[in-house]
């Protein structure tokens, strides 16, 4: 049945995770930009409460009452749909902070889909409240590769126990603090995508080294990376699914699509966290014009105009990502969903803002939050795809019944 | 729990409306517009599949469907033709009023003429809002216990073909009236024959002249905030249903462009190779699927009965014409000269879709009014 | 020897906590609540554990109002106390229902933390 209800598990998501991003996130947030850092105290007294950036953190619990009650109840998946719900929750409060929570971030996707059971262990198991904050990354984009990977110019060589890194990775977020990245690099740039490989490097590896952080437009609080790898050796055991993942490729997908495949996942939780800035700003510009506007004339006109274009917007951006996570969560292909999402409210979230600071006027420029949001929104129409290359992956989708690559 | 998933039955309704659309609607729809009405072939299947009754309540032998499988159907059906869709007789934009107060006394006879099942077409006229500009000139005067009305109504739907009217008009004290009339042999109120060329010509749009049509007390269905409050409801509905049929023809037209571009060749190559075509399509496909679930969100918030669903209709609504406007433009701009012609549907979609948002609200006073409400009582954006 | 928590009934595990949080009040000073613990299970049951003053009281049934109520399965629960379990995670699983107040709710993650339970059972 059609429905847009939400459950009452996933309402208390929603309030839990609203509660924490409006009294722990949203003190912090101008602090935090000002800074260029999310302090590191901070990051101690979160980590223990155990909210993660990460779709593994909700839902689909192993260790369910059904188990023990002997009966098998078989429960519909909303992995997707949770993480969706609270990461809108997350942007709300800050985007920035939001990308800094500890975890294994956008190297979780890859190393959960792809890794060895072994690998699975020893990655993700560091993460835990007990311990001192840690992160994963995900190094894709080179200076000369981003969504087309074919591009990717990091090498591997095969040596005696492992590979040899040669390459220099761009806008990795949290690559300078992570205890390993995800690494993507190539066997033989003739062999285009049969050549790719997944390592997962570990900080403190020689020849591994973070050359610079990038100074940005916005989510200033979020570390932003270059990698180098120099001759940086990386031991059989880090190849991302291991050798034989690579050998009987013929008709199997090859790991490293499958490690692409997180796209199609991570993408909604990219919409949901612009969603989430977009409502920030409405709902702050929104409460000011109620105090503050006259309650007639061209202003308020202009206002309320606005202001239900910017509400329309938000919601549709929503329900386009909440279509997405439903499709992952019922197992359906959702590329063409992924990219629809993603690319509408990376958009909108900067339109959104955008239009709350016109009704700001110039007061807007001054020490409130909106400016912030703007300049932090416009990442989400670039990052994990540019809007273009959403574009490109929904018309690919749509043509597709015709017979067309476009 | 969040869920795009139709039920069975409304995927087996929307299969026969999809197969209707395609067989019997889309090939007749020129001949419809160039004869100015739905051809009785046509009209006889949509009643004896019972597509004319999918909103009157179970006690009138309507099919009482809920707002969520209507849109699904009459967006399936829509995927056809808009102008058949919207020129299809029977209680049209009535049967929401309809379907809130089926016992009110006032309806009786209308219920009693269409008893064996051949509804007489009923058009409603709203010409409550004091504020819409345009020469409106019905105006209810009292008459002891009843009311006089008088003057010359701007164009509506089905106007044309009207055996009953709806009308919501404001008294002289400002007060709402909401009035049913049924045409009798004395009747003075009659269809202005008019020069309409944009669309929707076979919906039989009319202005309608009123020469002192004298109202009785028992063809008063409510006044006043009663008034107010049954037009709001009623209108929130039909704002959802007119949304679904528009959703429904931005489906066509997207699914129409994406085979010509994947087709026609120049510079050497079908046009869907270039990014000015094929990023075109996909901000159409996406649109459309905005429109839909945004019209989706309303249908069920207005069947559970929450009050944001009717408050958020208007809004809604404006979403879904701006999208209609942009996704049937380009559907012509796309096809190039032959978009811009008549052996081609998409030009006709246009106008169509023009005229439909001509006659449903204007967009920004819509939005306008969606705005005031949000500044007025704070609704949570957070669902 | 000592006991393990499967071995205590519900009632005297609640007896326990009420001895652990007023013979270390820190973690509670300045918080003036009622939390409502509903356990569900054969030998679940509804207690309070009333705050106020730097001071815990444990009570059966419903007797005032709480401020914030939470409920889970018995096991749940023992999982909760021995730390095992991180409350905010479930939370976000659903295995851990939270009405009223979620900011007390969260508080209680925290203060039920700083206490090795163990220790005193």
């Amino acid at each position: 049945m059609i429905s847009y209800k939400l459950s009452p598990h996933q309402q208390q998501v929603k309030d839990v995770v609203h509660w924490f991003a409006e009294n722990e996130m949203r003190p912090l947030s101008m602090e935090a930009d000002r800074l260029g850092k999310v302090p590191d105290d901070w990051l101690n007294k979160i980590n223990q409460l155990g909210i993660q950036l990460n779709t593994s953190s909700f839902g689909d619990d192993k260790n369910g009452r059904e188990k023990e009650s002997g009966k098998k109840v078989k429960r519909e998946r909303q992995a997707n749909r949770l993480a969706v719900i609270a990461t809108e929750e997350l942007g709300w409060g800050d985007p920035a902070i939001a990308l800094t929570l500890p975890g294994p971030g956008l190297g979780g996707p890859p190393v959960q889909s792809s890794g060895t059971p072994e690998q699975k262990q020893r990655f993700l198991s560091i993460f835990s409240k007990d311990e001192p904050p840690r992160w994963g990354a995900y190094a894709l984009t080179e200076p000369e590769a981003g969504s087309d990977v074919s591009g990717i110019r990091t090498t591997a060589q095969k040596t005696a126990g492992g590979y040899i890194l040669n390459g220099q990775k761009i806008f990795i977020t949290n690559g300078a603090r992570a205890s390993w990245v995800v690494v993507f690099a190539t066997i033989d740039r003739s062999l285009g995508r049969a050549g790719h490989r997944a390592f997962v490097v570990e900080k403190g590896t020689p020849g591994f080294s973070c050359t610079r952080l990038a100074k940005k437009m916005g989510i200033r609080a979020s570390e932003t990376a270059e990698l180098l790898l120099e001759d940086c050796f990386v031991p059989e055991d880090n190849l991302l699914g291991g050798e034989s993942y690579y050998e009987n490729r013929g008709s199997s997908p090859s790991g490293f699509r499958v490690a692409m495949k997180t796209f199609d996942n991570t993408r909604p939780i990219v919409a949901a966290m612009a969603i989430g800035i977009a409502r920030a700003a409405f709902e702050y510009t929104r409460d000011l014009v109620q105090k503050e506007y006259p309650k007639h004339g061209r202003f308020y006109h202009l206002a309320s105009e606005k202001l239900a274009c910017a509400e329309l917007e938000i919601e549709a951006a929503r329900l386009l990502t909440w279509e997405a996570a439903w499709k992952a969560d019922i197992g359906q292909p959702n590329a063409q969903e992924a990219a629809m999402c993603k690319a509408y409210s990376g958009k909108i979230a900067l339109e959104v803002c955008a239009g709350c600071l016109e009704l700001l006027g110039p007061a807007g420029l001054d020490g409130q939050i909106v400016e912030k949001l703007y300049r932090d929104a416009k990442i989400f129409d670039i990052f994990e795809g540019t809007n273009q290359v959403q574009h490109l992956i929904t018309a690919r989708h749509l043509y597709e019944p015709y017979g067309v690559r476009v | 729990m969040i869920s795009f998933q139709p039920t069975e039955e409304e995927s087996a309704f929307v299969d026969l409306a999809g197969g209707v659309a395609r067989e019997r609607i889309r090939p007749m729809a020129t001949e419809c517009e160039q004869e100015r009405r739905v051809h009785p072939d046509l009209v006889k299947t949509m009643m004896d599949l019972g597509f004319t009754t999918l909103e009157l309540p179970h006690s009138w032998g309507g099919l009482e469907m809920p707002l969520i499988s209507q849109t699904q159907i009459w967006g399936a059906l829509s995927h056809g033709d808009l102008g058949v869709v919207q020129g299809l007789p029977g209680a049209g934009d009535g049967a929401s009023l309809i379907r809130l107060i089926p016992e009110h006394p006032a309806l009786q006879s209308y219920k009693a003429a269409g008893a064996d099942g051949d509804w007489p077409t009923v058009a409603f006229l709203q010409a409550a809002d004091g504020e819409n500009p345009g020469l409106s000139g019905v105006q209810a005067v009292s008459n002891g216990s009843g009311y006089v009305l008088r003057g010359i109504s701007l164009p509506f739907r089905l106007a044309a073909f009207a055996d009953s009217l709806l009308v919501a008009v404001n008294d002289p004290e400002g007060e709402t009236l909401l009035l049913w009339l049924d045409r009798r042999e004395d009747s003075r109120w009659h269809a202005v024959e008019g020069d309409y060329r944009l669309g929707l010509l076979a919906a039989g749009c009319a202005r309608v002249q009123f020469e002192e049509e004298v109202i009785t007390s028992d063809q008063v269905i409510a006044r006043g905030s009663e008034a107010r409050e049954l037009l709001s409801q009623a209108q929130a509905r039909i704002y959802v249903l007119e949304a679904a049929k528009e959703v429904g023809l931005m489906e066509a037209a997207v699914s129409y462009t994406a085979e010509y571009t994947s087709q026609r060749k120049a510079f050497g190559q079908e046009i869907a190779k270039f990014q000015g075509v094929s990023f075109t399509l996909a901000d159409m496909a996406i649109e459309t699927r905005t429109s839909r679930n945004l019209l989706w969100q309303t249908a069920e918030r207005i069947n559970d009965g929450d009050s944001t669903g009717k408050e958020a209709a208007g809004g809604m609504l404006s979403r879904v014409h701006r999208s209609l406007r942009f996704v049937t433009d380009s559907a012509v701009q796309l096809l190039g000269g032959h978009g811009y012609v008549q052996e081609f549907p998409v030009e006709k979609w246009m106008r169509d879709a023009q005229a439909q948002v001509s006659l449903y609200g204007r967009e920004g006073e819509l939005l306008a009014r969606r705005g005031e409400q949000l500044l007025g009582d704070r609704v949570p954006t957070g669902t | 020897m000592d006991k393990s928590i499967d071995d205590y009934t519900l009632e005297e595990a609640w007896g326990k906590i009420e001895t652990a949080l007023n013979e270390n009040p820190k973690p509670i000073e300045g918080l003036n609540a009622v939390y409502q613990f509903d356990i569900s299970g054969e030998e679940g049951g509804t207690y309070q554990l009333h705050l106020s003053n730097n001071k815990a009281k444990v009570e059966k049934g419903t007797s005032s109002e709480a401020d914030c109520t939470l409920q889970m399965a018995l096991p749940d629960f023992k999982e909760l106390l021995l730390g095992k379990l991180n409350g905010t995670a479930a939370f976000m699983s659903g295995r851990l229902k939270v009405k009223g107040n979620i900011g007390l709710a969260m508080k209680m993650d925290n203060i039920l933390r700083q206490y090795d339970v163990q220790e005193h059972i």
